[in-house]
């Protein structure tokens, strides 16, 4: 993770601008590439790439399932579309759409789920995407990126530009605590290890990402234990081999993420390690099957147990 | 075979009887609406479906799927024979098109609601592109029940999607019976002319009106347009069978099939 020199806090940087700020480039270069949006250019950081290419901005207003199948059928006719709104409404307002139109078949338009998980914060439970991943998961031949800081999610997004089909990206409405290089390289499919110990290993996924390395430290600092620490960007399809060469010799598998812990990153990795037969006790963090209410973000995080300092300590508990 | 009501109702009828069950009320009626479409209003050519001009058509009414295969059969994209086929082990059509193994269908579809959207985007890129061809949708009257449709329509005219035609199927009857028994779509043409559409009206058995209202369309290119096409679900099954829910979806033994039937002239047209 980067610190600022000054105060040695986190250097805390926006994926969705980072993501338009990608885009903007790409279509600079691709006149394929096109961005759609249901009233939410302000809210997702699209107002340059509107103002510099506005026949190229397709705003539809208020109606994600319109939006999700007008992207289809321009894809249809070779069109690389982007379509963003919040996670909430691209992963279950238009959760028939994106299954039908784009992963059934096979349109190369790639969904922008937006404001994901709680970040949301005071906006409350209708604006939380609890079970986006969940739900995109269990789509036949869908594709979900789950990028954790500002630079994976501009890589990601010119990585899915090269990509040939459908793909789910979540991204956090919040500035993110940056824990890339910008130009370091990510690929959709392969997981980054992050840091590497060999008694317990932590997979996690998005705005976790920071939080597991963090709590690592402070497991790494008060006890005599070494952590793994993967960064599982993409949760389809997963990493199957750095996930089991990581969890070798592990006595934990710890999965962290800003999801409910059924159906997400937590049930994929426990797919992966139960069916590979690793005999490795697992433990999930998320949200645990609940609709937090509307709070402000670090304060719904410290209840959830999705903090440094709890996750360590509950981590350090599971390891006595 | 060549391409006709008749012959669109002949090949419904065989390929019942052999797969024992099919949609067949939206494709009988819909019969005389594709035949204009593909026989004398749309550019396409069956030997290259991709052709870079053709005219789209999608299917939004997926459940009509066969109604759509015997049209695409009879103008040459794959043969007649394979209709045969149709609902069996060893063929590849099923009920709702499939554009991964189906020459000449443009889309996947089958869930209602879909069709509009998707045809809104594909008319948005010829605009953007400037592009000539045109756009074609059939949609079920009832399917006009499902909020995509209208969410589609806003932004057709928002757009001015010009080159885009809906073509209503108005059979009247939904799955389970009388439209306007369940959620009645009326005014159906104050509605669409309120959303900013064009709306012509053509009895959906008579071809050569269909027709016309097509080639002007396509003459005017001024749209969206929509041509509510006045239908009976099922023409060409029997009295009591045609015109009713009991046309939705018909099964049994091929004689039974056979007997749903109104008898069809012998000739090929």
């Amino acid at each position: 993770m980067k610190f600022n020199n000054n105060n040695d806090k986190p250097v805390l940087k926006s994926q969705m601008e980072a993501c338009a700020q990608s885009l903007l480039e790409v279509m600079k270069t691709n006149p394929r590439v096109i961005v759609m949006t249901a009233d939410l250019v302000g809210s997702c950081s699209l107002r340059e790439i509107e103002k510099t290419f506005p026949g190229r901005l397709i705003n539809v207003g208020v109606a994600e399932q319109n939006m999700v199948s007008i992207a289809a059928g321009l894809a249809h006719e070779g069109w690389i579309p982007f379509v963003y709104s919040f996670s909430v409404f691209t992963s279950l307002r238009a959760c028939e759409q994106v299954r039908t139109d784009l992963f059934y078949n096979c349109m190369n338009v790639k969904v922008i789920g937006t404001h994901s998980g709680i970040s949301t914060g005071q906006a409350g439970p209708t604006h939380f995407s609890l079970e986006d991943i969940g739900v995109i998961r269990s789509m036949p031949e869908s594709r979900i990126v789950v990028p954790s800081d500002a630079y994976a999610a501009k890589r990601i997004v010119n990585e899915m530009v090269e990509y040939v089909g459908p793909v789910y990206l979540r991204l956090d409405r919040n500035p993110l605590p940056v824990i890339y290089n910008e130009g370091d390289k990510l690929r959709i499919g392969s997981g980054k290890l992050l840091c590497s110990g060999g008694d317990v290993l932590i997979v996690a996924v998005g705005s976790m990402v920071s939080v597991a390395l963090e709590a690592a430290r402070i497991i790494e600092m008060k006890s005599s234990k070494k952590v793994s620490v993967i960064d599982m960007h993409t949760i389809k399809p997963i990493d199957h081999e750095l996930l089991t060469r990581c969890a070798e010799g592990c006595s934990n598998i710890i999965t962290i993420e800003e999801h409910n812990i059924f159906g997400g990153l937590g049930s994929a990795v426990a797919e992966v390690v139960a069916e590979a037969g690793m005999g490795i006790k697992l433990t999930r963090f998320g949200i645990r099957d609940t609709y937090p209410q509307g709070a402000p973000v670090h304060k719904n995080l410290d209840g959830l147990g999705l903090c440094p300092e709890k996750m360590s300590d509950a981590i350090m508990r599971l390891l006595i | 075979m060549n391409l006709s009501p008749v012959n669109i109702r002949k090949l419904v009828k065989r390929a019942i009887m052999f797969s024992g069950g099919g949609h067949a009320g939206g494709s009988l009626s819909m019969a005389e609406i594709l035949c204009s479409l593909y026989g004398e209003v749309m550019v396409h050519d069956p030997k290259n479906p991709q052709l870079q001009n053709r005219d789209r058509l999608i299917l939004s009414k997926g459940h009509s799927g066969l109604g759509l295969y015997a049209a695409l059969a009879l103008c040459g994209y794959f043969p007649v024979e394979d209709l045969d086929k149709f609902g069996t082990d060893e063929g590849y059509l099923m009920n709702h098109p499939s554009a991964y193994n189906t020459p000449g269908v443009e889309m996947s579809t089958g869930s209602l609601g879909h069709g509009l959207p998707i045809s809104c985007g594909i008319a948005l890129s010829a605009k953007m592109r400037d592009e000539k061809h045109f756009v074609y949708c059939i949609l079920g009257d009832a399917e006009l029940q499902e909020g995509t449709v209208w969410e589609a329509a806003m932004m057709a005219s928002q757009y001015k999607l010009k080159r885009l035609v809906a073509i209503v199927d108005r059979n009247k009857i939904g799955n389970d019976s009388l439209i306007d028994g369940i959620v009645s779509v009326e005014p159906l043409t104050d509605k669409w002319k309120s959303f900013g559409w064009k709306v012509y009206e053509a009895d959906g058995h008579n071809q050569e009106e269909i027709t016309k209202c097509l080639k002007e369309i396509k003459q005017q290119a001024n749209g969206p347009y929509v041509v509510i096409a006045h239908t009976i679900k099922g023409k060409g099954l029997v009295e009591g069978v045609a015109g009713t829910g009991r046309s939705h979806y018909i099964k049994g033994s091929p004689a039974l099939i056979a007997d749903l039937f109104e008898p069809l002239p012998i000739e090929s047209e």
